[in-house]
């Protein structure tokens, strides 16, 4: 399970997104994407700072954010899991947002206009709602 | 913690730094950056105590540098030659001699023959062996001079992960000088440049990513600081610091890395002269 997660996130140095938001990011869409489930063990502060070559304090920082936001529990030297209480829905949904206003701007870049766009979810959802 | 005020140091009548104000935490991660000949290794000799402090004032931890605070630093100079002519334990016997406590260790798991001699060793090998004779000391500052570079990528990938765990298991002060972070700037926090003896950068690496940016124009706005430009048949690559979102349009902006942001910021400042 550790090595899956440490594939599923990497660090972009050209970003001016701080280093610890991109961790924390990372983590909440392997949240999303079901990698990662409740009561999962994350890797250890050293293991994340040395796989991704970044400080270790960075790592803590990340860390304690995600604890804050009762995402993850543990403390260094036990070790961090997902907390067995989280419901990632909120993940879901920032995930879900993100990839859809990418693809609303790639609508107006094309010159589509919003009736358009309205006109096209709305035919999805009659689609989906029929049986 | 380290301050430094006011300090000047000439090599005869070259001013190689001047009236210089800095201040290093301890558990900072530092880079160094600056041309050729701007004062970086004259400012890191001088904290760790070679040079002789008499304009200004250097203080760790609240002491004048000198002899009795030589175990709280640790200096590696690039040029890594005065135990060439020693072996490997040897060397180890003469540097403990200097310090009351040192303690021995390899680091990343190298091993070295102890009975080779120093100036045998290749140039990564000594760095890393110079790296663990520095650490014996247990130093609260680490200084270290342009080696990384030296460093092929295996000794590379062994030198940070150690500097890694250093900054993990102690809470030491790091002051890298270097031109180019390749591979490392994943550790560092805080960047200044040096220019002509003086700092001209001395900012968070979180703040200069976020305000560092280039762009592609044919003409130069008028109104943005620009610190560094290159030109190709008349499209101009411009490199803007500090950038506070005056463009309403960032669609041709980019966002650089540290190694990219250095190069730039050197590079303007040969442009100035």
């Amino acid at each position: 399970m550790k090595k899956i997660i440490l594939g599923a996130i990497d660090i972009d140095f050209a970003s001016p997104v701080p280093v610890y938001e991109q961790i924390k990011k990372r983590i909440k869409q392997a949240l999303a994407k079901n990698i990662l489930g409740n009561n999962d063990p994350l890797p250890s502060i050293r293991e994340l700072a040395s796989f991704l070559k970044i400080n270790p304090n960075t790592v803590a920082r990340a860390y304690r954010d995600l604890q804050q936001e009762n995402i993850v529990g543990g403390r260094a030297g036990k070790g961090f899991w997902v907390e067995k209480t989280h419901t990632p829905e909120e993940e879901k949904m920032e995930l879900l947002k993100e990839d859809f206003l990418k693809l609303l701007e790639k609508g107006i870049e094309m010159g589509l206009s919003p009736e358009h766009i309205k006109k096209m979810i709305l035919e999805f959802f009659q689609e989906v709602e029929t049986p | 913690m380290i301050e430094i005020t006011d300090f000047t140091f000439k090599y005869g009548k070259q001013t190689a730094l001047d009236r210089v104000n800095l201040t290093f935490k301890k558990g900072e991660i530092i880079i160094l950056a600056g041309a050729n000949g701007a004062g970086k290794t004259t400012l890191l000799r001088a904290i760790s105590g070679v040079l002789l402090c008499r304009r200004g004032k250097i203080r760790i931890d609240n002491e004048d540098v000198g002899p009795k605070i030589r175990q709280k630093t640790a200096y590696i100079p690039a040029t890594l030659s005065f135990y060439d002519s020693l072996r490997l334990k040897d060397a180890i016997k003469l540097h403990s001699t200097f310090f009351k406590n040192f303690n021995y260790q390899e680091i990343g798991g190298h091993r070295f023959d102890l009975h080779r001699k120093a100036g045998s060793l290749s140039r990564g090998e000594k760095t890393l062996f110079f790296l663990s004779l520095s650490l014996a000391s247990s130093p609260e500052y680490l200084l270290i001079d342009d080696v990384v570079h030296y460093l092929d990528p295996h000794l590379r990938d062994i030198f940070l992960q150690s500097l890694l765990q250093l900054i993990e298991e102690q809470k030491l002060a790091l002051v890298i000088a270097t031109q180019s972070p390749l591979d490392i700037e994943g550790i560092i926090d805080r960047v200044i440049v040096l220019a002509k003896g003086k700092p001209v950068l001395d900012e968070s690496v979180e703040n200069l990513k976020r305000t560092f940016v280039k762009m592609y124009s044919r003409e130069e706005p008028a109104d943005l600081p620009i610190v560094f430009k290159k030109e190709y048949n008349g499209m101009k690559e411009l490199y803007i610091y500090p950038y506070r979102g005056e463009l309403k349009k960032e669609k041709n902006l980019q966002y650089l890395d540290l190694s990219e942001i250095l190069r730039a910021f050197i590079g303007g400042e040969y442009g100035r002269h």
